[in-house]
């Protein structure tokens, strides 16, 4: 009996065996990728393209794809076609890592745009350095070109920084000294704030009150029964889309806004300007690239157009064919990342992953004018923490429109770099 | 400081009764069918969609007051006859797996269809009323009222009609109430609209207060399990307790320390009541 | 007998299979799946913690994610400013884990049935709005960055860049505290455990202190999903205060209830298999993949109630009695 017993377990354990390996096996059978001289140039693209910044993503992979369209249109870089590989993130940082190895280690990418969430962007860092891969981080904290980045990770779009220098010099010139500052509760909404305060006190701001909302939080006005409406004239939002929307709108509803100014943390993707309703004519925001075509100077509007056509973007911002909002100021980052790698591979004669060294010697300084390929306008890649300086925009809502308020240019927001890549190996 | 405390007081109370409509679609389900139904705040998402749709189609974020709830009755009947139906009885745990996943079908596909930014709905009362400390505004007194006046009439529904007395019986024994020739799987599914129909209305409430996004369910739907936990799973009344009170408590605690503080303070509270009353405030044990 | 799949009736040489097959695996595959394999292991390891609280000693924990992330942020913590050595980090992980598990567990277990689920869903709530909240010790959503010690063995020093260091930590690791887990579902104490599950009143007359089982129970599951948090780190070289995050604690729910509650082995098949469907979806339909995995965990629970392998061992356990009346008669 015991005998049998015994016998009938191992039938058992051999199905769940099978299972098991059936489950795992499903890994087993992915091509391996043989690389030659003449092979394609491979860029693997990581978007954020479900969860919360989705609207971002979409527009991220539009331009990413398009730039790559471009450029194989055009004949490939040194003759070699780009091969374009996209993964969804889903705005979540285990997803992402797992992602990024995956077009790393899969589809054996020699490069990566990445996605617009910062924390993925962060906890990519020290991936890409153990695999020797340059990244391309497109997300706006300020610590991506700080202590958390490293000698393969590039920006190429401002960051918070920039973003609230702007601001507080273009807006807090005119619209009064004393602010309130309420954000969300992690590191974006949190550097907003310290950014906007970096900039603002010296300029003889004053600060009323300063609080954090937890992640998740619907309703607002607890937060804002604390401020008197008489004694603040600006009310600093760290916070980004749906977030801000209702912001603005409970703090409308409160008839905090008659008189009060206030500042959203970044211009909104995907979120049109009427739906502030009339709250929006006390909306601010700091945008880092031009809005509307409008918005961009005469010499650079061609490239901008020509940008614009090629991922189906109208001159409002918007996609041309559904005519709902798009992301105007963020998008053009990853169209102009996809060229710093044309740019980066041309200079330094890159020919396969060995020379990621030279790549990025090459990239270090780099200065590139205004062009169909950096239609954003001209940008200096500095050396020492990898960190682009350009043009950044202040935008204001009025009557249901975003009305350029002023442009503040790369060498007018530079700060000194806190850290030097280039002493790092590479 | 006497001023800001009474306004988080008042504002506590509105935002509870609004919470508190979306809580009840959840202790009924519970009360009745025995189901966590994580996928409510995919409900509330929906009625709140169905209220832009009123809005930027039909002319009228009102007309959605009508138009949600039959939408929810409608799509609270499609699951319950597809999945729900079959998870009856099953442990707790496989329910919150399975409306775990209907969650997922229902938000992605909300997603694919309404997209995934957010849009907001104008204010449909753009009025203020002077109150000390600033202004109060209409709207969300006019969705206390509102709110207010559903629950009273599920309360009546419950207490004075033949369904209500079913479904009251179903839940007491449904053995018995099969015997007495009451049509048990009629009155689970009624059950199980209403309270999908519920979270529609909260979600038609919030909508012009908080905009409409695909993925607004997740945080209400943490607010909504606390109250629910607090009160005692499957009480009416304790429900609405619960909602009003946490929402006072963490409005009074925001004028003393930071947001995220209060937060920590609303849970103690929970914890705290839990201590004293393991049954909920008003658990039936 | 009691319809319990339990463990111990495994015989050694299926074992010995397993562990052969995971041994030889990364050498037969390409370096991506490998990876994917190594990420299995370490969530496999994670929901194998709630199984021991959930299908072992029959309470829902629905706060596992702050075992977890204290695991990483211990390990982190401890190779960063105490002393760089992988085993270190092992430890202080571990340890953080345990300490908080027993404290949090002197609390908790005192209560049975939905009101110890109410306060681990608390208590991780509030330890996540804190983590995010207290960014100059966790990093809040940017998480740290460390750069890993080699991993010295008698001697010899072994890189962490290298995915084959990693994977044979991490799967070391994880072999050991789950044949340790077994061992213990198989001592008397274990037992015990069990037995207050199946019917604490009956445990309680027998003379079992129902509390401290509980304690036993709840700590053990706090410290191997701490000991599975220590690996994040070494497989990502970062944490991230978003581990605290109820999200995580859903996923060792749904990975342990598909692949089999009770079973331990089940926590490993149920994260093998949805990391790996979610993997292939993601890639595949980037859009409708949320409502492909919807369908496929309604599916597989409508199929398998008491997941796969539970479901699965039943059966087998039901055909035995039937064929053993069969044979008797």
């Amino acid at each position: 009996m015991k005998d049998r017993k015994n016998m009938k377990t191992r039938r058992e354990f051999l199905k769940t065996s099978v299972v098991g390996a059936g489950a795992l096996s499903l890994g087993l059978g992915f091509p391996a990728i043989v690389r030659g001289k003449s092979e394609p140039i491979r860029i693997g693209s990581l978007m954020d393209m479900t969860g919360a910044l989705y609207a971002f993503g979409t527009w991220g992979h539009r331009s990413a794809e398009a730039a790559v369209k471009r450029i194989n249109a055009q004949g490939g870089i040194g003759g070699r076609q780009v091969v374009y590989i996209m993964e969804d993130s889903a705005t979540n940082v285990q997803t992402g890592l797992r992602k990024l190895r995956k077009l790393i280690e899969q589809d054996g990418c020699d490069f990566i745009v990445g996605p617009c969430n910062s924390g993925n962007n962060i906890s990519a860092a020290p991936i890409v350095e153990q695999a020797g891969i340059p990244f391309f981080a497109w997300g706006t904290a300020l610590s991506i070109t700080q202590e958390k980045g490293n000698r393969f990770v590039f920006r190429g779009i401002n960051n918070i920084r920039h973003g609230m220098i702007a601001l507080a010099k273009i807006m807090g010139a005119e619209q009064g000294k004393r602010y309130y500052a309420l954000g969300a509760d992690y590191e974006w909404g949190r550097s907003v704030i310290a950014e906007f305060r970096r900039v603002m006190d010296p300029l003889g701001g004053k600060i009323m009150g300063e609080e954090y909302s937890p992640v998740g939080t619907e309703d607002f006005v607890p937060y804002l029964n604390k401020i008197k409406a008489d004694e603040v004239d600006i009310l600093v939002g760290g916070y980004f889309t749906a977030d801000i929307l209702k912001l603005v709108n409970q703090a409308y509803e409160k008839g905090l806004l008659k008189k009060m100014q206030i500042v959203g943390g970044a211009m909104p993707t995907g979120i049109a300007p009427k739906e502030f309703g009339p709250a929006g004519n006390s909306v601010w925001f700091t945008s880092y690239g031009p809005q509307l075509i409008s918005d961009v100077p005469e010499a650079m509007k061609p490239y901008n157009k020509n940008y614009r056509a090629a991922i189906g973007m109208d001159d409002e911002g918007r996609d041309a064919k559904s005519l709902e909002e798009g992301s105007p100021s963020y998008s053009w980052t990853t169209w102009e990342h996809v060229y710093w790698i044309k740019r980066g591979i041309e200079k330094s004669g890159w020919k396969s992953k060995d020379d990621a060294g030279k790549f990025i010697a090459a990239l270090e300084g780099m200065t590139v004018e205004a062009s169909d390929e950096f239609p954003q306008g001209p940008k200096t890649m500095r050396g020492k923490d990898h960190q682009v300086f350009t043009d950044q925009r202040v935008y204001k809502i009025q009557d249901m429109k975003y009305v350029l308020k002023g442009v503040l240019s790369g060498k007018e927001t530079e700060y000194p770099s806190e850290v030097d890549y280039t002493k790092q190996k590479a | 400081m006497v001023e800001l405390i009474i306004s988080q007081v008042v504002n506590g109370l509105v935002w509870g009764l609004i919470l508190a409509l979306i809580s009840i679609g959840l202790t009924l389900i519970y009360g009745q069918l025995e189901i966590v139904n994580v996928a409510h705040g995919a409900l509330y998402t929906i009625g709140a969609v169905v209220a832009y749709y009123c809005f930027a189609y039909l002319g009228g974020w009102a007309f959605s007051i009508v138009f949600s709830p039959i939408a929810l009755v409608i799509l609270g009947l499609i699951i319950y006859g597809t999945t729900i139906r079959y998870s009856q009885g099953k442990p707790p745990i496989v329910t919150v797996i399975i409306t775990y996943g209907l969650l997922f079908i229902m938000e992605q596909t909300v997603f694919l269809t309404y997209g995934g930014v957010p849009r907001s709905i104008p204010n449909p009362i753009p009025y203020n009323v002077p109150f000390i400390g600033g202004d109060y505004p209409v709207y969300r007194i006019f969705c206390a009222v509102f709110s207010g006046l559903v629950l009273l009439a599920l309360i009546v529904f419950l207490k004075r009609t033949r369904y209500g007395l079913w479904i009251r019986a179903t839940r007491q024994d449904h053995e018995t109430a099969m015997n007495m020739g009451i049509p048990v799987s009629r009155v689970y599914a009624l059950v199980f609209c209403l309270g999908s129909a519920l979270a529609g209305l909260g979600g038609v409430l919030a909508a012009p207060i908080t905009s409409v996004t695909f993925n607004m369910g997740h945080a209400i739907l943490i607010d909504a399990f606390i109250v629910v936990i607090m009160a005692g799973f499957g009480s009416i009344i304790g429900t609405v307790v619960a909602s009003l009170i946490i929402e006072v408590v963490i409005g009074v605690s925001a004028a003393f320390v930071n947001p995220v503080m209060a937060r920590v303070v609303g849970m103690a509270l929970m914890v705290a009541v839990l201590f004293i009353r393991p049954e909920g405030l008003f658990g039936e044990e | 007998m009691s319809s319990e799949p339990s463990s111990h009736r495994f015989t050694w040489w299926p074992l010995l299979v397993i562990g052969l097959f995971l041994v030889v695996a990364p050498h037969l595959m390409d370096r991506y799946p490998r990876y994917v394999l190594t990420e299995v292991i370490m969530w496999g390891l994670f929901a194998l913690g709630f199984d021991i609280i959930f299908g072992k000693a029959g309470l829902l924990n629905f706060g596992m994610s702050s075992f977890f992330a204290l695991g990483a942020y211990g390990f982190v913590y401890g190779v960063q400013y105490v002393y760089p050595s992988v085993w270190l980090g092992l430890a202080s992980g571990m340890m953080v884990a345990f300490v908080f598990s027993l404290v949090s567990g002197w609390i908790v277990t005192r209560f049975s049935s939905h009101y110890f689920v109410v306060f681990t869903i608390v208590i991780s709530m509030i330890l996540f709005l804190l983590a995010m909240n207290l960014r100059v010790v966790t990093g809040a959503d940017e998480g740290i960055n460390i750069r890993l010690p080699d991993l010295g063995i008698l001697g010899w020093h072994f890189s962490l860049r290298s995915p084959f260091t990693k994977y044979y930590l991490i799967l070391g690791v994880a072999a050991v505290a789950f044949l340790g887990v077994r061992r213990f579902f198989d001592s008397p104490l274990g037992r015990a455990v069990v037995a207050v599950r199946e019917n604490e009143e009956r445990a309680r007359m027998i003379g079992y202190n129902t509390a401290y089982l509980r304690l036993v129970a709840y700590t053990l599951s706090g410290t191997v999903a701490g000991l599975a948090g220590t690996l994040y780190p070494i497989l990502n070289s970062s944490t991230n205060a978003e581990l605290f995050f109820w999200i995580l604690s859903g996923k060792a729910v749904l990975w342990t209830v598909v692949g089999g509650a009770g079973t331990l082995w089940g926590a490993f098949l149920g994260a093998a298999l949805l990391v790996t469907a979610e993997d292939v979806f993601s890639s595949w339909l980037v859009n409708f993949y949320p409502i492909l995995v919807g369908i496929l965990l309604i599916a597989i629970i409508q199929l398998a109630p008491k997941g796969i392998l539970g479901t699965l061992f039943a059966a087998l356990a039901g055909r035995r009695a039937a064929h053993e009346a069969g044979g008797g008669s």
